[in-house]
């Protein structure tokens, strides 16, 4: 099995130089030649070729099988679109991974067939928010746009301790799904009353995220 | 499957989203207007509009085909035909795709230089024009007396 890496320029030189540590064979396919001379320095044992991966006839010299894995690393979303497309319809590879510059474009690519992609924005987006939440918050789920899942830790001033779940006035567009409470799993229901340390997983939709995290913790 | 006939006259035209301002595209966008058809024309430059002639009378749109944003602020998903005509070949695909597949848009044509791509994109149902193959053809039929064959 072979890794293809197509386009990019730090990223693809720093994961080149990973996978090439952990054994494998790495193929970097990338159309500016003077980065090319640099990478074939760093990169003693990588494969590199000079061309663009987005053309069919330039995949179609370098002996790809369905079972390598292709990688699309371009910093345009068309120039990854087809060169994984090409990857999975002429070389029968089942998930190529695309990078996606504009996250948008994420549910274009899925009904496209090209379902496993990576967008930096999104990644980096996510861990600005981490930083704007409070230390009680925990995302669960980062990954999906239509629900949020997050554990959140009560404190003796939390304005919902000491009130049963039926009281709380959180949105309807969210539930507390368990609580954890001294290491053991509580499926609440609308009398159990919330205490202080207890850790509750809370399901909500992301637009109503930031009231439920007001009406459990108070000002956010 | 039916397919929308362009040049239709009278009736109230179509809804056609053209992407890139280019000879071809501001061609196209001027002849489609004229016609009574109510046309969008979406391109990155501004300078691309003024090749738009006074017959125009559609709208147009500062954006990026490869941004979905884009797509939407064209309301590509009410359109009957998109074009995609931008000088590059990965755009009009992936613009021409996303026409198709996401915003099921009945008639997608897309102008592809590179003819080894037609077969696998037109299997999405998109309707690929290669300029490319067709000076090959052109110049094949005004060469043809040299050749023997008559196909």
């Amino acid at each position: 099995m072979k890794v293809f890496l197509i386009g990019g320029r730090n990223i693809a030189y720093h994961l080149a130089r990973r996978l090439l540590n952990k054994g494998y064979q790495v193929v970097l396919v990338n159309k500016d030649e003077k980065l090319n001379e640099g990478l074939a320095k760093r990169l003693k044992k990588a494969i590199i070729i000079t061309g663009d991966g987005s053309k069919r006839h330039v995949l179609e010299q370098l002996e790809i099988t369905s079972k390598d894995l292709f990688v699309a690393l371009t910093p345009n979303d068309q120039d990854n679109l087809v060169a994984s497309l090409i990857a999975k319809r002429v070389f029968g590879i089942e998930n190529p991974l695309a990078l996606i510059n504009d996250p948008d474009n994420e549910a274009a690519f899925k009904k496209l067939g090209i379902g496993t992609t990576v967008s930096p924005t999104n990644i980096l987006a996510q861990a600005i928010e981490e930083r704007i939440f409070k230390e009680q918050i925990t995302n669960l789920i980062p990954s999906f746009e239509q629900i949020a899942v997050f554990q959140i830790e009560m404190e003796e001033q939390s304005p919902a301790v000491g009130k049963r779940v039926m009281e709380l006035a959180i949105p309807r567009e969210s539930v507390i799904g368990a609580i954890i409470r001294a290491g053991e799993a509580i499926i609440p229901r609308g009398d159990t009353i919330i205490k202080s340390g207890d850790k509750l997983i809370v399901l909500s939709k992301p637009t109503v995220q930031s009231s439920v995290f007001e009406s459990l913790l108070g000002e956010v | 499957m039916t397919m929308p006939v362009l040049n239709k006259k009278k009736s109230k035209g179509l809804y056609i989203v053209i992407f890139g301002c280019g000879r071809l595209g501001s061609g196209i966008a001027n002849w489609l207007s004229s016609k009574g058809n109510s046309v969008v024309v979406v391109d990155r430059r501004e300078e691309a509009f003024s090749s738009l002639s006074f017959e125009f009378t559609g709208f147009t749109i500062i954006g990026d085909a490869t941004e979905l944003d884009t797509l939407e602020t064209a309301k590509v998903e009410k359109a009957d035909v998109v074009l995609a005509l931008t000088p590059d070949d990965n755009t009009n695909i992936m613009t021409a795709l996303i026409s198709k597949e996401y915003f099921e848009v009945p008639r997608v044509i897309a102008r592809v230089y590179d003819p080894n791509n037609i077969d696998m994109f037109s299997e999405f149902g998109v309707e690929i024009i290669c300029p490319t193959l067709l000076a090959v053809k052109e110049i094949q039929n005004t060469l043809g007396f040299i050749g023997g064959d008559e196909g």
